[in-house]
């Protein structure tokens, strides 16, 4: 049984149609790339999935429960959660406490919060800065701290919006490292949002390919990337180069 | 950490010792000056729990303190309760208030200025039906019988007793905080204040753990309205339901630093003096004029230091101690901040 399951959901805004009966598929342990031109309708896909936006019709199945009216908070308590394409990190609280706001998702106790925040910290190598305030780090650690805040809610699936814009190539490199091992290590099912192709493609194991808030392509990255109807839409020039 | 002494503590424990021996040396002037300043730092304590922690700008601060005001006051010139009970009954009732509002506000999303505003409208409401509401003695206001020294009508015939009485109310307020600060709750509203939606994502339920905070804030705030209808003995609506209450408190929590636990202390003392030392020196000349120097602090702070002071100090005894240990030749490592 897949574990997320998105069942044409549609959602427009003032008439302007962002998503229209678009269907997904996550089955538990894989990594799902989300791709698409911009105002493709992916940021507004996982709003709806997340709870931030409700959708107009459709369904979003989490383990067999609807979870469409449910809020952002309760999502995440039944294990699914989120990044942010443009970073929110609590600015005026150290990475430790920002770790923590996450990590008593699934305890009460503070000795127990504290231990899983220090080995979510370790596990992106980011111990060393954990008294220091959110303020002061650069942007490929907020990135990271935004995967890891999500992480230490101990989710089953984890949505991550473009983890790897405005980063250099290594520090690519180390993310999409970061997202295998979430997957291998800690069994977290992960859907992607990425624009970087070369990213998306080594990664993901099935990917999705949303065109003007349509469901236009589904498959592994080989089969996508031969597609006509996405070569047309989306990646026809990249390949031809 | 090295086992022995804890400068923490001692520091901590001098500063408690010379409060507890304030009577012995003060005349009755500096009496009331100390016990109006711990007012406004237990004031200001209250505050930074919805305000300093949550990050909600609150102001109708003054009508949970009018609530445990009158409660008290009525109960014990109508029924004889002593006030002892009247003031537990009046923080309940300013729980109850709190918690709809915070039901009713935070259902329907009201952020930041939207709730400062939403307060402030709450505060000007009741301070009309306080004003008009003949059960409360409206505009007459509430004169409280004097009585002989008693401990069961809450009369003492020396500031002493008050004072004493007011410093263990800043103390459990300290510990109120302390225990928010380390707790899951002090997390969350920390969270919350610096962004609701990532808070969101992340598991919290911001309108619970909100209205947690303001329930708390109205909870101990009617406390200090009691105790102010009992040294008072004169209850009116417009000095209870007052918004320069609610705004002194604000300022005492910014001026030390919000979201700390010394923090409102710190910035009650440091206010409440220079706002009472401005008040004899410049107001008796120019009147009204210590309110400009009230101003010009709070805009010294905000703008030179917006977190505050105690971090300031906190980096600075860290400084300190780590210095001290140095010398010791005791290793140093890292001093918790």
């Amino acid at each position: 049984m897949s574990l997320l399951e998105v069942k044409s959901v549609s959602k427009s805004f003032k008439g302007l149609s962002a998503l229209s009966n678009v269907d997904a598929d996550i089955n538990e342990g894989e990594i799902v790339g989300l791709i698409g031109p911009n105002g493709a309708g992916k940021t507004t896909l996982f709003n709806v999935i997340t709870g931030f936006i409700p959708p107009d019709s459709g369904q979003i199945i989490l383990r067999g429960e609807d979870i469409v009216d449910l809020k952002p908070y309760q999502i995440c308590q039944r294990g699914l959660v989120r990044t942010f394409q443009i970073v929110k990190p609590f600015l005026d609280l150290t990475v430790l406490e920002n770790v923590l706001a996450g990590a008593y998702n699934s305890v009460n106790d503070k000795k127990e919060a504290t231990d899983i925040a220090l080995e979510v910290l370790e596990f992106v190598g980011m111990t060393h800065r954990k008294n220091d305030l959110a303020r002061i780090l650069t942007i490929a650690e907020l990135k990271n701290l935004e995967l890891v805040r999500a992480l230490s809610t101990k989710p089953s699936i984890c949505l991550v919006d473009e983890a790897m814009s405005g980063l250099n190539p290594k520090e690519v490199d180390d993310m999409l490292e970061t997202i295998n091992r979430v997957r291998t290590e800690r069994k977290i099912t992960v859907l992607i949002i990425e624009h970087t192709m070369r990213a998306i493609m080594n990664v993901s194991d099935h990917i999705i390919v949303l065109d003007h808030g349509e469901k236009i392509a589904m498959g592994t990255p080989a089969e996508v990337t031969s597609n006509p109807k996405v070569i047309e839409a989306y990646l026809g020039e990249e390949l031809e180069s | 950490m090295r086992v022995g002494f804890n400068y923490r503590t001692f520091i901590g424990a001098v500063i408690l010792v010379v409060f507890l021996l304030f009577p012995f040396f003060l005349d009755s002037y500096f009496i009331h000056l100390v016990i109006t300043i711990l007012l406004l730092c237990y004031m200001g304590a209250c505050w930074n729990i919805i305000g300093g922690y949550g990050g909600q700008v609150m102001l109708c601060q003054g009508v949970f303190y009018a609530i445990g005001a009158y409660t008290s006051s009525l109960l014990l010139v109508r029924l004889g309760v002593t006030p002892w009970v009247g003031m537990f009954v009046g923080a309940v009732i300013a729980a109850i208030f709190g918690f709809l509002l915070g039901f009713f506000f935070f259902r329907y999303e009201l952020r930041s200025h939207y709730f400062a505003v939403g307060t402030l409208a709450v505060g000007a409401v009741v301070r009309v039906v306080f004003s008009n509401w003949d059960f409360v003695e409206s505009t007459k206001g509430i004169i409280i019988p004097i009585s002989e020294d008693s401990l069961y009508y809450f009369q003492f015939s020396t500031k002493a007793m008050y004072y004493y009485i007011m410093l263990a109310m800043v103390v459990m307020i300290v510990l109120v905080t302390y225990y928010v600060n380390r707790s899951k709750l002090g997390i969350y509203l920390n969270a919350i204040r610096e962004n609701e939606d990532a808070a969101d994502s992340l598991g919290i339920n911001r309108r619970k753990y909100k209205t947690i905070a303001i329930v708390l804030a109205s909870f101990f705030t009617a406390f200090a309205g009691s105790f102010t209808a009992q040294y008072l003995l004169y209850i009116h609506p417009e000095q209870y339901v007052n918004l320069n209450l609610s705004i002194e408190a604000l300022c005492a929590a910014i001026v030390g630093g919000r979201a700390t636990v010394f923090g409102p202390i710190l910035g009650g003392f440091i206010f409440g003096s220079a706002a009472e030392a401005a008040r004899v020196y410049v107001g008796a000349t120019y009147v009204g004029s210590h309110l400009i120097v009230n101003g010009i602090i709070i805009i010294i702070i905000i703008v030179y230091l917006p977190r505050g002071l105690q971090p300031v100090l906190g980096r600075f005894a860290g400084y300190v101690s780590t210095r001290i240990r140095e010398r010791k030749g005791v290793g140093g490592g890292n001093v918790a901040a």
